[in-house]
């Protein structure tokens, strides 16, 4: 089903863009869009991709579209999918909005890094190189392609990318950097090291350059200078990286955002991250339901039941019919012995929802527990 | 201008044309470094099944069971592995799954039973099928099951078996002919265990075991937590405590004395998931090399008094060479380019690498990206590994076994109850020391979507090359039989001590083939994840008739030659005796 950007049946497709006086079948658009997630994330995220899919939908339904609305409008849905890590959804429908709109730098560029993500390096590598067309002197495409290349065993031509950056910035610490990775691969790592040396000094807590000091004397068999990095370093680059983590760190721009940072930092076991990130959310936005859930949740289990009650009973109050904030919040007041606003809690779902075997379970306990 | 482009349209299909002989010469002169070598010679007049799944038609059936609930705990997403081990001392190996369980309220249930079956090769049946023969083995329920190490531990002359689980370990002694005795009030390791291995610390004789320890996670501190889309899905490890490993050392009959304090292996943690052990410093004694979850990796140094020291950071193989600390799961050990010097290779997370180090005079360089295993890996989570030389071409290639820990969406959508699903790898070796993913072209066997974790390697049908058996977690167990080796001569040994009565662990077999060419081996059963692989040695030896010498270097650092020995045969090979045995 996925278009390739460069197959002839898409030249075609353009073609057919093209011709304004020619009728165009923009049901296909939704053929070959991804559809939406159902029950795959939080429902403000839920929510949020499936208006977008929604409006596109009815775009398509009207009787005059404006292709460069409808395409921003599929590319907004795209970025949705990428910040929410659902790259193979991302590339597919950032593919059809580029069909429209080919020379969107951003799009071409945020659907490289999506492709970069799922491991597909030979759909990356020529979006990358348009984008490079787009705007030649972007150092931070430059970079992903060298960083690519350089994944790729090809050091020539990362290291072309290296000099084109330093063309444009003679000091740019990352293209540096990499550069005296790829001289490390290609084992020169004296020529590493003139590098090295003065980038340690300007950044001296960059614990990554230490490690490359460290590869290229260990490669040089200066045995006590791989000692006296490794002391310098000690074990603050050990922790190992959350990819995920930083590139979401890249895309903060608001409550959404700090929610995904909170839920990877959950993941992690760092709650504290996660309840600083979801606390900030609220700052954003002081009624977002999930950020509340969540954090009713997280306080719940770190035994923390009064605030979990506070945050369960906001979000309980914004939207009554979730059920597992309803759930959540039965639990968190149980907690906190008021077992009567649970009972309530549980009845209220039951009137919805009758057969809920989880909630009859809960209730059958909670209505044992309340006899004795 | 678009009146213009329409008027194209007209000879749309010269336009077709066109572009597509332009894109095929395009990508015909793309700059291609690893053109060299793709499936070799093995491709010329074969079908493309390299190996082929023979595991129902012999019988196999054994399904991992995670036991997922929705509970969503951590050992769910773990996995298993299994063993290949002649029992019987038949000649051909049996297998032993470790088995999982549902787990419910009580996290640690002993509900859990393990599978042993007979191979029924050498027992007159003369075919490749499986007897399950756990009920009279003695082998009985216990802990979840993850992992099995093997090895003759009272070197009596048959192999006994270690059960790694979530809950108490299990030791079991063979009593002979598969039947097996739990030996209880020893190894008392009640940790969280993945792999272990069996290696002898002191070269006193007895296999002495190593386990690797996970992270502290029980029903008492379960935690729930949210994945990147904001469901609740399965913790990472870093949401629980890394375990310290164990140490025991074996004094015979059964005896074990814990070590873990003396020898200092207690005093790091780091969430073991896979362990190797290998003279990494050719100063004669094993040492033991940890991958670690999300934590730097160790490398014990054995230091001859009984201790260890921890050098991974000294000598490069803790982290890659970003000094970042990944999360390593299975482990292999190999020379793959023929130096003489083994490599080492072990896999990680999606959007990770798998790190492949090169050792030159005992430091690590991270040569992931130079050998062409590091961009494919970077859409598959890895757990089980190996090298082999499955094509008996003379180097070692390398197969991954792969399966996520956080849900695929597609699969998601698709209704699958467990969609951690992806293929797995077979990777050629080009000769150079550098590797090609094979992909569709290994065959439909290894590009089938399961739930990978446990890889186990050995010669399975004893006909000289080396087959995979792959146990998927909630799904059947693959057992990859390998249709090419057989193209190629070959040599097999079973290396003995004759003194110890049992198998060489840890002794390394060389052989020179007729143009001087060299190839190495050790003497092991450990690595890959959670599993033991074929004691036995396989040299694939291309077109080749003559093997020239074969130097076993005992792990005590004496030596034995052999020589005049006829291809594609197994022989016995023992410390006593120049003369070695046809199997």
């Amino acid at each position: 089903m996925q278009q390739s950007y460069k197959t002839p049946s898409l030249f075609l497709f353009l073609l057919l863009i093209s011709c304004q006086n020619k009728p165009y079948d923009y049901h296909k658009v939704l053929e070959l869009m991804p559809k939406p997630p159902i029950n795959q994330f939080d429902r403000d995220t839920e929510s949020k991709i499936n208006e977008s899919y929604s409006e596109i939908k009815n775009q398509i339904n009207e009787d005059h579209i404006n292709p460069i609305y409808l395409s921003s409008q599929i590319a907004k849905l795209a970025k949705l999918y990428f910040i929410n890590n659902l790259y193979a959804e991302s590339s597919k429908t950032f593919n059809i909005a580029l069909e429209f709109q080919p020379k969107q730098f951003s799009w071409v560029y945020i659907n490289a890094v999506s492709f970069q993500h799922q491991g597909q390096f030979d759909k990356a590598i020529p979006l990358l190189l348009t984008a490079k067309k787009l705007k030649s002197n972007n150092i931070p495409t430059m970079l992903r392609l060298a960083n690519i290349y350089r994944l790729l065993n090809k050091s020539k031509l990362a290291l072309n990318e290296v000099k084109s950056i330093l063309k444009i910035d003679k000091n740019h610490s990352a293209a540096l950097y990499i550069k005296s990775e790829i001289l490390i691969d290609i084992e020169k790592p004296k020529e590493a090291l003139t590098i090295l040396n003065p980038l340690i000094e300007k950044n001296p807590r960059a614990n990554k350059i230490y490690y490359l000091l460290i590869n290229a004397h260990r490669m040089l068999n200066n045995i006590q200078k791989v000692e006296f990095y490794l002391q310098k370093v000690g074990d603050k680059a050990l922790i190992s990286p959350d990819p995920i983590l930083e590139n979401l760190q890249k895309l903060v721009v608001g409550a959404g955002s700090h929610i995904l940072l909170a839920n990877r930092a959950h993941k992690n076991g760092d709650l504290l991250t996660a309840r600083t990130h979801l606390l900030t959310a609220l700052e954003y936005e002081e009624n977002n339901v999930t950020a509340l859930h969540n954090l009713g949740y997280i306080s719940g289990i770190q035994n923390q039941h009064t605030e979990a009650v506070s945050y369960l009973k906001k979000a309980y109050v914004l939207e009554p019919n979730n059920l597992d904030i309803a759930i959540d919040y039965s639990t968190a007041l149980i907690a906190t012995m008021e077992y009567s606003e649970a009972k309530l809690i549980y009845l209220n779902i039951l009137k919805s929802q009758p057969n809920h075997e989880i909630t009859k379970g809960r209730l059958k306990k909670l209505n044992h527990f309340m006899l004795k | 201008m678009l009146c213009g482009v329409c008027h194209f349209m007209k000879h749309k299909k010269q336009i077709i044309t066109l572009i597509v002989i332009g894109l095929t010469l395009n990508s015909c002169s793309n700059d291609s470094p690893n053109k060299d070598k793709e499936i070799g010679p093995i491709d010329q007049n074969r079908s493309l099944e390299l190996f082929t799944n023979q595991a129902l038609q012999s019988s196999i059936k054994f399904k991992y069971n995670t036991g997922s609930t929705g509970k969503l705990f951590l050992a769910e997403i773990v996995g298993g592995g299994a063993a290949f081990f002649d029992c019987d001392n038949d000649g051909d190996l049996d297998i032993l799954f470790n088995q999982g369980a549902e787990i419910s309220n009580q996290v640690k249930r002993k509900d859990s039973q393990p599978v042993l079956l007979r191979n029924n090769l050498n027992n007159g049946k003369n075919q490749l099928t499986f007897t399950d023969i756990t009920l009279e083995s003695g082998i009985t329920k216990g802990h979840y099951g993850i992992g099995v190490a093997i090895a003759d531990v009272n070197n009596d002359g048959n192999i006994d078996a270690y059960l790694t689980n979530f809950g108490s370990n299990r030791l079991y002694e063979n009593r002979g002919n598969c039947k097996f005795k739990e030996i209880k009030g020893q190894l008392l390791d009640n940790n969280w265990s993945v792999s272990a291995s069996f290696l002898d610390v002191q070269n006193d004789g007895y296999l002495d075991l190593f386990v690797g320890n996970y992270v502290d996670h029980s029903n008492n501190n379960n935690r729930t937590c949210r994945n990147a889309a904001g469901q609740i899905d399965y913790c990472g490890p870093k949401a629980y405590t890394p375990q310290s490993n164990s140490l025991w050392l074996n004094h015979g009959s059964f005896i074990f004395s814990d070590s873990s304090i003396q020898s200092n292996i207690n005093q790091e943690s780091g969430g073991a998931l896979g362990v190797i052990t290998s003279d990494f410093n050719d100063d004669n004694l094993i040492d033991i090399y940890v991958a670690n979850d999300q934590h730097q990796n160790f490398l014990w140094q054995n230091n001859a008094d009984g201790t260890f020291t921890n050098t991974a950071l000294m000598n490069g193989c803790a982290v890659n060479s970003s000094g970042l600390a990944e999360a390593s799961m299975g482990v292999a050990l190999g020379d793959i380019n023929n130096d003489g010097i083994f490599d080492l290779f072990m896999t990680h997370l999606r959007q990770e690498t798998n790190t492949f180090f090169s050792i030159k005079n005992g430091q690590c360089y991270d040569k992931s990206n130079k050998s062409n295993l590091a961009a494919a890996s970077v859409p598959f989570t890895g757990f089980g590994t190996g090298f082999l030389d499955f094509d008996n071409d003379t180097d070692l290639d390398l197969f991954v076994a792969n399966g996520e820990i956080e849900s695929i969406n597609e699969q998601v959508k698709q209704g699958d109850p467990f969609p951690l699903k992806q293929i797995n790898q077979l990777f050629i070796n080009n000769g150079t020391g550098t590797f090609n993913d094979l992909k569709e072209k290994s065959g439909i066997a290894i590009n089938t979507k399961y739930v990978s974790r446990g890889a186990v390697f050995g010669d399975i049908d004893n006909d000289g090359d080396t087959d995979i058996l792959v146990i998927n977690s909630n799904d059947y167990t693959q057992l990859l039989i390998n249709t090419v080796g057989q193209d190629n001569n070959w040599i097999g040994f079973d290396v003995y001590y004759d003194d110890y009565n049992r198998h060489a662990i840890g002794s390394i077999v060389e052989i020179t083939l007729s143009d001087g060419k060299k190839q190495m081996r050790r003497v092991a059963t450990d690595g890959s994840y959670a599993s033991a692989n074929d004691a036995r040695i396989l040299f694939g030896l291309g077109k080749h008739s003559i093997v020239s010498k074969i130097k076993v270097k005992w792990s005590n650092g004496e030596s034995t030659l052999f020589r005049d020995l006829d291809i594609n045969h197994y022989y016995k090979l023992t410390n006593k005796n120049s003369d070695a045995t046809k199997l």
